[in-house]
């Protein structure tokens, strides 16, 4: 769509400009040709307004030939031939304008041919100056979106900083890792030192982590698996951990602590509810240019609770704003096991972006 | 009254169990009479043991400390121990003796174990029969009905249930082909079944509103439900209205 048609404020802006540049012809006939101020106004005006829709054409020269992937040269080409054939397609025009004119006794100005060659020069002046407001406007709005999606990816980062805030202050995860000391303090004083040092090894290496833009997949990997040791002492031997991850998966840039909310409910779903509990795993590696990732927990075909949903929305919402369309989070309930994949491109969108 | 108070432990982590154990060996005149590692262990072994206190954990899988408590009636005094504080109110409701909050200190524990002395010397069994308590958060429908087998316990979504039937002082659901018996009154399941999708079609049946094929004219003001099974119903003359209410 048309920036200036698709918008009536931007649309009543281009008129009114076109307007003022008729009125600048007015003037200019006068002073040139002596015309008197009706006839000169009666045969500007109207040659104005009909710039206008001509005029919009220099949008599609400026999508055509992008300021900054065209050599000047053709720029400057292409921008002067245009030019040339607009104002002469005009200036005709305003010869033909004139006779009528004249035909009706509206003016006693002649169609010389001087006054061609003053529209032609006057018309192709005003195209290029329109050109390059079209380019300007065109950089403007151009920046207007790089903001945007900056601004988008600092939400994102926000969010991923929440993420890993909301997991170490999860009052659920935090008070039942405390009451799991509390019970191995007296009666395992070892097993609770080791709880202890397992949670504080997650909760550091989530807070510096998660402050930053990406980490590698494989560090991602080991604070799941850091998450599911503490875990593992709540539930004993209800949970099994297994981790796998390919040499090539391991420096992928995944936005940090993007697989949290999954593994929280492979224990939540899968291992919480279930009586025997089983194995959560996680497995990371490349398929040509994505890196997919599968976590897979025991699923109970009665049913345990359903959640709300949550964590799915951050996890997609942050690999939207990551990875636009080209990361994916699949879903696949089966009979005994429930699967979450994480596809994602190799390049994040943060790489790609211009450097600011 | 014997003065050693004998003690179950019901959790399923195995922290929280080693925890009270401990604490409870601290105190004098306490017998650990059983520890179990979820609900379905505690409804077999609490009749068979017969302690004098169970320690119930509230979240457990399948089946909750409510649940138990529900299937274990009247037999047993029961003080929770829960890692969150929103179920105290309904721990009250259902009569347990005391609520403790994980991490559970030893003087609480050791207050609450003084609480139930308290009652044994007053006198008498605690629990009135009036635990008809299920498993949900406060004020939320029923997600799962929780029924005693003689030895087996069945835990039924809701949504498998096809029909409840009134039979004297008991409900039968019926569900996946056989109806399982509970006592409870029909009019008090109704309260606790969410009334979007259960329909007292009936004095005598409460019925699931997707198991529903149509409603038949049967003679005048008299008509029957026929269920997706082919299985036919009375509908009262205020079933019908309540059936075409919710339609």
């Amino acid at each position: 769509m048309h920036p200036i048609v698709g918008d009536r404020r931007r649309l009543q802006v281009h008129l009114a400009a076109w307007l003022i540049v008729g009125a600048l012809l007015a003037l200019l006939v006068r002073a040139v040709f002596g015309a008197q101020w009706t006839e000169a106004f009666l045969f500007a005006m109207p040659l104005g307004l009909a710039a206008a829709p001509v005029s919009l054409s220099a949008w599609y020269l400026c999508r055509a030939l992008p300021l900054a992937r065209t050599p000047i040269l053709p720029l400057t080409g292409a921008a002067l031939g245009a030019a040339g054939a607009t104002a002469a397609l005009w200036a005709a025009l305003g010869r033909s304008w004139l006779h009528a004119l004249g035909w009706f006794g509206l003016t006693t100005l002649q169609p010389t041919s001087a006054i061609f060659v003053l529209l032609l020069g006057f018309g192709a002046l005003a195209y290029l100056l329109a050109l390059a407001a079209t380019y300007l406007v065109v950089a403007i709005e151009e920046s207007a979106a790089t903001g945007q999606k900056v601004l988008e990816l600092q939400i994102a980062q926000r969010e991923a900083e929440l993420t890993a805030l909301r997991a170490q202050i999860d009052p659920h995860f935090l008070f039942n890792s405390l009451n799991s000391i509390s019970g191995l303090a007296t009666a395992d004083p070892a097993r609770a030192r080791e709880m202890c040092q397992l949670l504080a090894e997650f909760f550091r290496d989530s807070l510096s982590l998660g402050s930053s833009a990406s980490i590698p997949l494989g560090r991602e990997v080991a604070l799941a698996e850091q998450y599911l040791r503490v875990e593992q002492v709540r539930f004993g031997a209800r949970l099994a951990i297994r981790t796998d991850i390919t040499v090539e998966a391991a420096d992928v840039d995944v936005p940090p602590l993007l697989l949290q909310p999954l593994v929280e409910n492979a224990v939540r779903h899968g291992i919480a509810t279930s009586l025997d509990g089983g194995c959560v795993e996680i497995l990371a590696r490349r398929a040509g240019a994505r890196a997919v990732i599968t976590i897979t927990n025991p699923r109970d075909p009665d049913g345990g609770r359903r959640g709300t949903g949550f964590g799915l929305g951050i996890v997609r919402r942050r690999l939207a704003a990551a990875f636009g369309d080209a990361a994916a989070l699949a879903l696949e309930p089966g009979a005994t096991t429930y699967r979450a994949t994480v596809t994602l491109p190799l390049a994040s969108a943060a790489a790609a972006a211009p450097a600011h | 009254m014997s003065d050693i108070l004998r003690v179950m432990i019901v959790d399923d982590e195995e922290p929280a169990r080693m925890g009270l154990r401990h604490d409870l060996g601290t105190i004098d005149g306490i017998e650990i009479a059983g520890e179990c590692a979820n609900g379905f262990e505690a409804v077999r072994r609490i009749p068979e043991v017969k302690p004098d206190l169970v320690l119930l954990d509230v979240q457990m899988p399948k089946l909750d400390g409510f649940e138990v408590l529900e299937l274990v009636g009247a037999q047993v005094p029961v003080v929770f121990v829960t890692a969150y504080d929103e179920y105290a109110l309904k721990a009250f409701e259902v009569h347990a003796i005391d609520y403790l909050l994980k991490p559970v200190s030893r003087d609480r524990l050791a207050a609450a174990i003084d609480r139930v002395r308290d009652r044994q010397t007053a006198g008498g069994r605690v629990a009135p029969p009036v635990l008809r308590a299920s498993a949900r958060p406060p004020g939320a429908p029923l997600e799962r009905v929780v029924v005693r087998d003689g030895a087996n316990v069945h835990v039924i979504p809701v949504d498998k249930i096809d029909f409840v039937e009134a039979q004297d002082d008991y409900v039968g659901f019926r569900t996946a082909g056989k109806t399982l018996l509970k006592e409870q009154t029909l009019g008090d399941l109704e309260t606790q079944l969410d009334p979007r999708r259960f329909v007292r079609i009936h004095r005598s049946y409460l019925l699931n509103i997707d198991r529903l094929s149509k409603v038949e004219l049967y003679a005048k003001d008299s008509r029957i439900a026929l269920l997706t099974d082919g299985t036919k119903l009375p509908v009262s003359r205020s079933g019908y209205q309540r059936l075409q209410e919710l339609l």
